[in-house]
């Protein structure tokens, strides 16, 4: 929907004074509560958009890899960053691949397959009989060998695994007091010393745990101090009856990773197992069945290593590398029958389950969804709901607050958020109290979204929170006598309650050294109302640089109103951003800003007055383009595309829909996922061949 | 994301070369690390092209945000004898090696309505103005590194490497209504392709070495070159037939995974012919800001060693930074509110003491390529230019004009650097560009909003 910009953000009309505003806004003079325009619909068909083929993002990337592996790496932390537009990473349009991403996904493929197909090495014990292997020096003496000079016998060989090994050496001397013989052992770079006091009738035998690193190829036993007494003619030699290796210990009998691979054995069972293998875990990564040429594919790859006498091994290896690189994995593929033609379609069920997986999980779907999809149970409003339930219980839901909530709440940027030591020395440096508040805010919209009762009113003000200790105290609060959070209930006429009185946004909005009214109040205007503030001009004169003594902030905002030009703007974010004012810049409640009251009150545009926060909260929550906002919020989310002006009529049909159902976000999933937007598709001109 | 690199990893580490100018018994670097480490063979390429191409010409831009504090960058003395303010005090030892450009204008740089970061970062390379957009509508214009890596990429493995400090991510559109592709990169493949930057000094390995294992036999690698070169085929075939099936806007996005896929191919054929390069320990990410920048102008400067690549953008942070510098004594406050001074001087003597910083960050990686002598018994600064500048002039003013600029490096002694040159503001940086590639040997007439070199450099 677009808004006239000469109304306010409350809906009414601004005074024609404060109109200076329009002659920043871009493009089109107007304040798009949306995005850029799309052409229009085709007259008489209802044009539900469509989703470009989108690339798995970083976030989906790893919780894929995590589902269809079981690997516990996530390779994407470090691919370069994904691009974000209408305020999420997730937007298909936007998510693009550079060479250098594709390189990082051939080698990331590599690392993966290796480590999910590693063979479990059992733990064995291999004894190298001494005489057997020899040595330039000594002699064999039965069934040992005498090292009679200063010289080392030598295991070679590789070492299958990096792992923890006990080796041990059965050995005795031939004395020459005072000293014993010295052996010493040398695995790889580590050596170890040891006195051989026995003699032949009492052989010692010598342990010593070893952590041996990858490609280790050696283990010797030398004899360092040979010597012959003059007077008594006594020999001091080392006799070495075996050096016995036995490891790796401790390491896991199976690889669990493997077990899931291999669901059959190729050993007795041939090219029809690789072909079962193949099937079955291209079907999970590409999220669609497989056509037989598709199997006829992968396995070239076996007879390419069979060419290379190579093992069949090799080649399943290979192939599965190769379903890890191919776009069916890497990209979210939905297809149309005529790419050419702009009629709406449904989607296969297959398609719906990756659209649901995604949407409420950010990853591939599980096993319940592709059975579902294989009986065509994913296309009925019914046997939606029941998806969207059992998918939303499913703690894999998280990812819906983490990628969700984490970028409309601005929970994420806490990671990065700094505070000034100096100035907020409670913060604190160990990031424990943002870690705290991080928290709360998850664990607040975790019940909303799951909540059978809870509107989204409640978003801006509720009779409960999550707190630990550390936070309770922070916010004045009773502590609970908890060092992990707990849902705690507030008291009529809290100051908390509500994501507007959360440490987390009230800091992630805050600079560093002092509250940010703009930033709230933007914050306000942006992600609960949907409107975009216009552009500030260019060259804006400075504001004083220090707040002079006896000034609140607000005082020094206050030279926006002055300015004609400032104010036309910062008349319609600022004031909500005042309202904020109680809570300082890491959310800690005050009354007092450099020594002066707080006035935390303020008026509208259309004068509507509040006194506080709480008051103001209220009036939002009242404001219907609130609902529509977190609708349209939601949807953008779950489309992976931008809600722009040709979904208007749908939108506003949702948000009917979502306000008559108690506004809560459990049944707006469930709206947005019965929606045509979701369910259905289409292909565009000028695609195809 | 929170990067770690690795402590430790030192400029002697890095002063060796190759096998190939070993024999040639050519000037180590300070080689001391050299003894103990074994020779890996190298993925990277070119010995054909080199041996025409004696002395390789190469290009870094080095980019920090935020504008710089100009009172205390500009030299009083134009020419040879220019005074060093003192954020150039970093400078000392290399002044004769580096240039300071003052003056020169960046318009296409000017944002429509608010947004100059992005959009001054946008035209840092490009000189051309991008398009005020958050979707997939971006358009700027192709950078000029990437003029050069295009001329150059048949010599090396690595057509390019794009180099960063800050993740990307972030909520929110970048910078008032320009999309993070504008924020977040700098170099462009083409007016709609930004390049972007890996941060992971691991990953920066992993590009540079992969597959340099100094056990394998030649045959052994001839074998995993063939697995590898299978793997890309099949999917190129198949992405291909899938491509068939699409609409434009998908096939668009299949063409970025194509293109990935030529690259790779490429670089891996180079493999094959290449010089010997000793790789260093793969260093583990994560530590200071301090550590990773300095681990990651040790990777450029290997690689420009190893010719692994001859082009390599940098950012030292994304556009508009907010970084905080609590390791500079006596700084508070984020780099971006900082740059935002009002004339306050607290944050001007802020701004001055992350200017030096960044400076010396810059004369740290110049010192580097000048300890490394190239196959001309000049060093690897000399045959290079490294190119410092910023998404504007001043923080407050979110200026396009005067912009901040040091150019070090003489290509050969294509151009003779060491002097304060000083233009008024109708002269574009993009003449300055062309000026460059002439000096890599990149014959060029026009670039961005010019079409004429500079005059007196």
């Amino acid at each position: 929907m677009r808004i006239d910009v000469r109304r306010s953000i409350l809906g009414f009309i601004m005074p024609l004074s404060l109109a200076a505003c329009v002659g920043h806004v871009g493009d089109g003079g107007t304040v798009d509560d949306t995005n850029p325009p799309v052409p229009p619909p085709i007259p008489g068909a209802a044009d539900t958009g469509r989703v470009t083929v989108h690339r798995l993002n970083h976030a989906e990337y790893n919780n894929t890899v995590h589902d269809l592996l079981g690997t516990k790496l996530n390779p994407a932390l470090n691919f370069p960053a994904d691009d974000t537009s209408y305020g999420f990473d997730n937007i298909a349009d936007t998510l693009s691949l550079s060479p250098v991403q594709f390189e990082l996904y051939e080698l990331t493929a590599q690392t993966l397959v290796n480590e999910a197909m590693k063979a479990a090495v059992p733990s064995s014990i291999n004894r190298f009989e001494a005489e057997k292997i020899g040595s330039p020096v000594g002699v064999a003496a039965g069934n040992a060998w005498n090292l009679y000079s200063n010289g080392a016998i030598t295991v070679t060989g590789k070492t299958p695994e990096p792992g923890d090994y006990k080796i041990r050496v059965r050995a005795w001397q031939t004395p020459d007091p005072p000293d014993a013989a010295h052996m010493t052992l040398k695995v790889g770079m580590q050596s170890f010393g040891f006195d051989v006091t026995a003699d032949s009738t009492a052989p010692m035998i010598i342990e010593q745990k070893v952590t041996i690193p990858a490609g280790v190829g050696s283990v010797s036993v030398s004899f360092d101090n040979d010597a012959v007494d003059p007077v008594t003619m006594a020999d001091r030699n080392l006799f070495v009856d075996y050096i016995e290796i036995e490891g790796p210990i401790g390491a896991p009998k199976t690889n669990p990773l493997r077990d899931r691979i291999m669901t059959c054995d190729p050993a007795s069972g041939g090219d029809t197992c690789l072909r079962e293998i193949l099937e079955g875990f291209a079907t999970r990564a590409w999220r669609r069945p497989l056509a037989k040429a598709d199997v006829d594919g992968l396995m070239k790859f076996v007879t390419l290593a069979r060419a290379q006498a190579d093992t069949d091994e090799v080649g399943l290896r290979l192939a599965l590398r190769a379903v890890l690189l191919y776009p069916a994995f890497l990209y979210r593929v939905e297809l149309d029958a005529d790419p050419m033609s702009e009629v709406t379609h449904p989607l296969t069920d297959y398609e719906m389950a990756s659209r649901l997986s995604y949407f409420l999980w950010s990853s591939m779907p599980d096993q319940a969804l592709f059975d579902a999809a294989s009986a065509g149970k994913l296309h009925e409003d019914a046997d939606l709901d029941k998806q969207v339930d059992r998918l939303l219980a499913d703690p894999k839901s998280l990812a819906m607050i983490d990628n969700f909530a984490g970028q409309w709440l601005y929970t994420r940027e806490l990671d990065q958020h700094q505070a000034d030591p100096v100035l907020y020395p409670t913060y604190g440096a160990d990031h424990l109290l943002a870690d705290s508040m991080k928290a709360e805010a998850d664990l607040f919209f975790e019940e909303l979204l799951k909540s059978d009762t809870l509107g989204i009113d409640s978003l801006l003000k509720s009779d409960f929170t999550y707190l630990d200790d550390r936070l309770a105290t922070h916010y004045g609060l009773p502590a609970p006598g908890s060092t992990t959070p707990v849902r705690v209930t507030l008291k009529k006429g809290s100051q908390r309650g509500g994501v507007l009185s959360q440490g987390s946004l009230l800091t992630v909005t805050s600079n560093p050294d002092r509250t940010s009214p703009v930033k709230r109040g933007k914050w306000i205007l942006t992600n609960l109302l949907c409107s975009q503030p216009p552009d500030p001009p260019k060259d804006i004169p400075p504001l004083p640089k220090m707040v002079p003594k006896g000034q609140t902030a607000r005082d020094l905002l206050n030279a926006h109103v002055s300015n004609p030009v400032c104010a036309s703007c910062h008349n319609v974010m600022d004031p909500l951003g005042f309202g904020l004012e109680n809570f300082d810049a890491i959310g800690a409640w005050r009354t007092l800003d450099n020594g002066q009251p707080i006035d935390a009150s303020g008026s509208l545009p259309d004068k509507t007055t509040f006194k506080d926060g709480a008051q103001m909260a209220s009036i939002i929550a009242k404001d219907p383009r609130f609902p529509k906002c977190v609708a349209k919020k939601m949807s953008t989310y779950a489309l992976g595309r931008g809600v722009t002006t040709i979904d208007a009529p749908w939108l506003d049909k949702l948000t009917t829909d979502f306000t008559a159902k108690g506004s809560r976000l459990h049944e707006l999933v469930k709206l947005i996922v019965k929606s045509e937007p979701f369910r259905t598709r289409r292909g565009e001109i000028g695609g195809g061949k | 994301m929170i990067i770690r690199t690795p402590r430790g990893l030192k400029q002697a580490d890095l002063s060796r070369v190759g096998r190939r100018q070993l024999l040639g018994g050519l000037a180590l670097g300070g080689a001391g690390a050299l003894l103990g480490l074994p020779f890996f063979e190298s993925l990277f390429g070119g010995s054909e092209a080199q041996a025409d191409d004696p002395a390789p010409k190469r290009l870094i831009a080095f980019y920090v945000p935020c504008g710089i504090n100009m009172v205390d960058f500009t030299p009083k003395k134009q020419g040879f004898a220019y005074d060093l303010r003192p954020i150039l005090s970093p400078l000392e030892m290399i002044r004769p090696k580096v240039s300071v450009i003052t003056g020169l204008a960046n318009n296409p740089a000017f944002p429509d309505g608010a947004g100059d970061h992005a959009s001054g970062t946008g035209a840092f390379l490009t000189v051309a103005h991008p398009k005020k957009t958050e979707a997939a509508d971006i358009q700027d214009g192709i950078s000029v590194d990437q003029v050069a890596a295009n001329a150059f990429k048949s010599k090396t493995a690595i057509e390019s490497m794009q180099l960063g400090i800050d993740g990307g991510g972030g909520v929110g559109n970048c910078d008032s209504g320009y999309s993070c592709a504008y924020a977040h990169n700098i170099s462009w493949s083409s007016p709609t392709q930004p390049l972007q930057c890996l941060t992971s000094p691991s990953l920066v390995w992993d590009q540079l070495f992969s597959g340099a294992d100094p056990t394998q036999t030649s045959k052994e690698k001839a074998r995993q070159l063939l697995y590898r070169t299978s793997i890309l085929d099949y999917v190129k075939d198949d992405t291909t037939t899938l491509r068939g099936k699409l609409g434009q806007t998908d096939q668009k996005k299949l063409d970025q995974y194509l293109d990935g896929v030529a690259d790779l191919e490429a670089k891996i054929q180079k493999s094959t012919q290449g010089p010997m390069c000793v790789a260093i320990p793969k260093p583990v990410d994560g530590g200071t800001v301090e550590q990773h920048v300095d681990i990651m102008t040790d990777l450029m400067t290997l690689a420009f060693q190893c010719d692994a690549t001859r082009v390599i953008s940098f950012m030292l942070a994304n556009a508009g930074s907010n970084r905080e510098y609590p390791f500079l004594n006596g700084v508070t406050g984020g780099h971006h509110e900082n740059s935002h001074h009002g004339g306050d001087p607290v944050k001007l003597a802020n701004l001055t003491k992350i200017g030096t910083w960044e400076i010396m960050q810059f004369a740290s990686l110049c010192a580097k390529l000048d300890a490394v002598t190239d196959v001309n018994g000049k060093t690897i600064l000399d045959n290079s230019l490294v190119y410092l500048g910023s998404e504007i002039e001043d923080g407050n003013t979110h200026y396009h004009r005067n912009m901040p600029i040091l150019l070090a490096g003489s290509a050969g002694g294509a151009i003779t650097p060491g002097q304060h040159l000083v233009y008024d503001e109708s002269v574009s940086v993009a003449q300055l560009y062309i000026t460059m590639l002439n000096a890599l040997g990149v014959p060029t007439k026009s670039f961005g909003d010019a079409t004429s070199p500079l005059a007196k450099l």
